[in-house]
């Protein structure tokens, strides 16, 4: 089929069920809090997600895992429930939940059926409200903590990416694993982490996105009810203490020699965040050209045509905050490394010469519509996505957008792009290897 | 034609209170034997379709495991009129979505798509289910990467503790065999092998086809009558079962790894298969007992009491033929994590679960129904389980009342004939001796 034929019904199609903005409910309370209410009567099912502006990113030197310490405690005790019960509470009702910290954000959600929904607001308004912080609850979920490191530490590439982090970042916090250095998790004393959950569980610093089987006039009266009495709290002056990552001036490289029967490469290039519209949005489509499903351009050319490697994912990692585009590679063998850096380079680079051909970019429209389409199937996924959206960028209107900002990226952006960004001073290789071999295997491929 | 509508989400409805418009799933078979399950939402214009075959990895032919993953793995790699290069570029330019999976019982292929596309995929999908080409280049990629995950594998303890813990209970049996298919066994696999289990295997009496999404019933039979309704019945081989004999006591295998930070334990006994009467009985009594890492009796002892691991849990599979009771836990406390454990298997089997936690799960199992139906995934998932394991006609429709059906008495007595705390296989990772583990009961094996 012709490409703008193609192209034009996928466009009917997004603007014939979009809508997404006919389903929301958007407003403040007086206190702060932000809300989302996203109408989906198609399941008898209601998700409930409240996430805060809080993560590894605000931590100080020396307190980092802070986030994900207090995710951990919160779940233990408040005025209205006690240890353990938060949990067997929502397994009564047949609930799903669960808390994740990230580096911008720390999130927590219920999903329920929907005539007992009011449950999740009851469960996070008393979380951002009443935690109370007992020191025998502290120490042993401090233990578990623990735990929870050690088994990143024992998973391979989850440590060539910790490593790979910190040497592609010098002071921007996005260097630091969200779970914290060692060390620090184990300084934390009980005072430092109820001191963060007062800083920072302030409705002003959160967002509640409720999404499926209500009704939003009702959702707003429970909404005020469980919410509304809580106290806005101190207002926060956050400053963006990290925006400018100085300039990488030269390749870096991080070697990791452990155990490990299966290689690995990571190659990534510093990228602007989502404040940078253009630079954004470029690196979306650059992914999807280079990176998404087995016709992407290294797909084609690492595992296809040369064989040199397994698998090959990565994509335009960015928050808020400037990040990381990495193009993550399982080599069939480690001795293939150097060939598979020269290849990475090589098509990155073409990207600088040749202009991207116009099936090529309609591909990567047709996938991100259709993933645009399949996100909104769950509600659940949805809530997720628009709490992500409003945390990440200011405004769930951004998913809505997205399509629209993808397909204004022009040939010309992403020359640009590529020239300015895929350079040998602005990349950071990682590569894993095991133990004993006594010769680096990769070799600063140009 | 068989047509029956189960019309689950309405009976929850009555169950729940929950006022909702019913979601049927109907169940037709064409004359060829292959049976079509359509779940009708309109919500979306996008459309799910997933072939499940009947046989899984436990019918690998012996000596040449990992033929059952291979296959599924290529079945939209390639027909024999279009290699698999152009059947993913056109699946990838209209934003399709393609996956495939086994296990040890049944074998599926999917493709999620726009509803627009359905005609083109549906082409492809039909040609690739009857007619793949498990092509030579193809063949080679698919093959190497299964043996890159293999060699990943072995980086992750926790998978590596499970697969011998498996191989260790199950002996010769299929279920002892690991499911992708061992190295050895990969390494000689070629296209015929491929070519011959798709001819025995992949026939519409040993097949169905689950369809979720935005189609209208009687048109998607007309579409799938055009393209399947010619594909031919054939007798399917039955799978060796070779007796399996479970081991009494404690045997424990040790796998000294002295670069872990943690031990990964891995317990394991004789089960029950799905289609066992207790089965349900048997699934609430193990969710009190460890179906989560904090809500459950090992929950409360490991992590919560006692901070010794951050993930901790117990299940029983469920699967065509009887399989395994499985406990896991990774902890640098593995004495004492371990005791903790096996104390709580005896207490449970000795006196069963109490009243308010037989209500408890009860309650879970009835109030999370609905969340299993809240997505394409979900759907195709739940509908897979029900009619691979032929469990009924009314399965769906009946659950929630079965479950509520079961008592205390019910789970006690599976406690009571389905946990055998005695009788544990019991694999352990990481950098621990016999004496660190206090196991006096133990007989080792190398």
């Amino acid at each position: 089929m012709h490409r703008a034929c193609l192209l034009f019904l996928a466009l009917l199609l997004v603007t014939a069920f979009a809508g997404i903005e006919e389903r929301i409910t958007e407003y403040d309370l007086d206190n702060g809090l932000h809300v989302i209410i996203y109408v989906d009567s198609a399941v008898p099912v209601v998700s409930t997600h409240v996430w805060y502006g809080v993560g590894a990113y605000y931590e100080p030197p020396g307190r980092t895992g802070l986030s994900h310490m207090l995710e951990h405690m919160t779940f233990k005790h408040t005025d209205a429930y006690e240890h353990g019960n938060i949990h067997r509470i929502i397994k009564e009702k047949g609930g799903r939940n669960n808390g994740f910290t990230s580096t911008f954000y720390t999130g927590y959600y219920e999903t329920f059926a929907s005539d007992r929904w009011e449950l999740a607001l009851e469960l996070e308004a008393a979380r951002m409200a009443t935690c109370r912080f007992h020191e025998e609850e502290f120490q042993p979920e401090k233990q578990v903590v623990t735990e929870e490191w050690r088994l990143g530490h024992n998973r391979p590439t989850s440590r060539l990416w910790k490593e790979f982090d910190a040497t592609a970042f010098k002071i921007n916090p996005q260097r630091n694993p969200v779970i914290g250095w060692p060390d620090d998790v184990r300084n934390f004393t009980l005072q430092a982490v109820e001191d963060w959950y007062h800083q920072h569980y302030t409705p002003a610093n959160a967002v509640l996105v409720v999404a499926g089987d209500v009704h939003p006039a009702d959702a707003r009266r429970r909404i005020e009810k469980h919410f509304g009495p809580i106290p806005k709290g101190p207002d926060m002056a956050r400053a963006d203490f990290y925006d400018a990552e100085p300039e990488q001036i030269g390749e870096r490289r991080v070697e990791v020699r452990i155990r490990t029967q299966a290689p690995a490469l990571l190659i990534g290039y510093h990228v602007p965040g989502t404040r940078d519209t253009i630079g954004y949005f470029t690196g979306e489509v650059i992914e999807g050209i280079m990176l998404k499903g087995q016709t992407s351009r290294l797909h084609r050319r690492l595992v296809v045509e040369t064989g040199l490697a397994s698998w090959v994912s990565g994509g335009n990692y960015v928050s808020r905050d400037p990040g990381m585009f990495v193009v993550s590679v399982t080599p069939r063998s480690a001795d293939a490394i150097p060939e598979i850096e020269r290849v990475v380079a090589e098509e990155l680079a073409l990207l600088t010469d040749t202009d991207v051909s116009e099936r090529e970019l309609t591909r990567v429209y047709n996938l991100l519509i259709a993933n645009d389409v399949f996100a909104r199937d769950d509600v659940s996924r949805l809530a997720r996505v628009l709490a992500s959206y409003h945390i990440r960028t200011g405004s769930w209107r951004n998913f809505e957008r997205y399509s629209d900002r993808v397909r204004a990226i022009s040939t010309a952006d992403i020359r640009a792009f590529a020239r300015r960004r895929f350079t040998m001073r602005n990349r950071t290789v990682g590569v894993l290897l095991p133990p004993g071999e006594t010769e680096t295997a990769s070799g600063g491929a140009q | 034609m068989n047509a029956r509508p189960i019309v689950a989400a309405a009976l929850l409805c009555g169950l729940l209170a929950v006022a909702t418009a019913a979601v049927p799933l109907h169940r037709d078979s064409l004359p060829n034997g292959l049976i079509v399950l359509t779940y009708e939402d309109h919500r979306l214009p996008a459309v799910g379709l997933r072939l499940v075959c009947r046989s899984g990895a436990a019918f690998d032919p012996a000596g040449k495991t990992g033929t059952a993953g291979l296959t599924a793995g290529l079945l939209l790699g390639g027909t024999l009129g279009m290699d698999g290069d152009s059947v993913a570029a056109v699946l990838e330019f209209l934003g399709a979505r393609q996956s495939s999976n086994v296990n040890h019982d049944l074998s599926y292929v999917q493709v999620q798509t726009l509803r627009t596309h359905l005609d083109q995929v549906l082409d492809l999908f039909a040609a690739g289910i009857t007619n793949p080409a498990f092509a030579e280049p193809e063949f080679e990629r698919e093959q190497t990467q299964t043996l890159t995950g293999a060699r990943r594998e072995q980086d992750n303890p926790r998978a590596v503790a499970m697969n011998e813990c498996e191989r260790l209970l199950f002996g010769n049996h299929p279920y002892g065999r690991r499911v992708w298919g061992d190295t050895s066994d990969l390494k000689e696999l070629r296209p015929e092998d491929l070519r011959e289990f798709h001819w025995l295997h992949y026939r519409p009496n040993n097949c169905f086809l689950v369809v979720t999404g935005d189609v209208e019933r009687t048109d998607l039979l007309d579409r799938i009558r055009a393209r399947l309704g010619n594909w031919e019945p054939a007798p399917i081989p039955e799978p060796t079962n070779p007796p399996v004999r479970f081991p009494e006591g404690l045997t424990v295998k040790l796998i000294s790894r002295p670069d872990l930070t943690q031990t990964y334990v891995a317990m394991l006994h004789s089960g029950i298969s799905i289609n066992h009467p207790e089965m349900l009985a048997t699934r609430l009594m193990s969710f009190v007992l460890g179906g989560s890492a904090i809500a459950s009796r090992l929950g409360e002892k490991v992590r919560v009491e006692g901070g010794l691991a951050y993930d901790v849990r117990c299940w029983f599979d469920r699967r065509a033929r009887p399989g395994a009771f499985r406990a896991t836990v990774q902890t640098a406390s593995p004495a004492d994590a371990i005791r903790r454990m096996r104390a709580e298997f005896a207490r449970m089997h000795d006196s069963g679960p109490t009243e308010e936690e037989t209500d408890l799960a009860r309650s879970y199992y009835t109030g999370s129904f609905p969340l299993g139906y809240a997505s394409a995934g979900g759907k195709l998932y739940q509908v897979t389980i029900a009619e691979r394991y032929r469990l009924g006609a009314d399965w769906l429709d009946l659950f929630p009342e079965r479950i509520e059906a079961l008592s205390r008495a019910d789970l006690t007595r599976a406690a009571q004939t389905r946990l055998h705390p005695d009788d544990l296989l019991m694999v352990v990772i990481g950098n621990v001796t016999k004496e660190d583990l206090d196991l006096p009961d133990a007989v080792w094996v190398e």
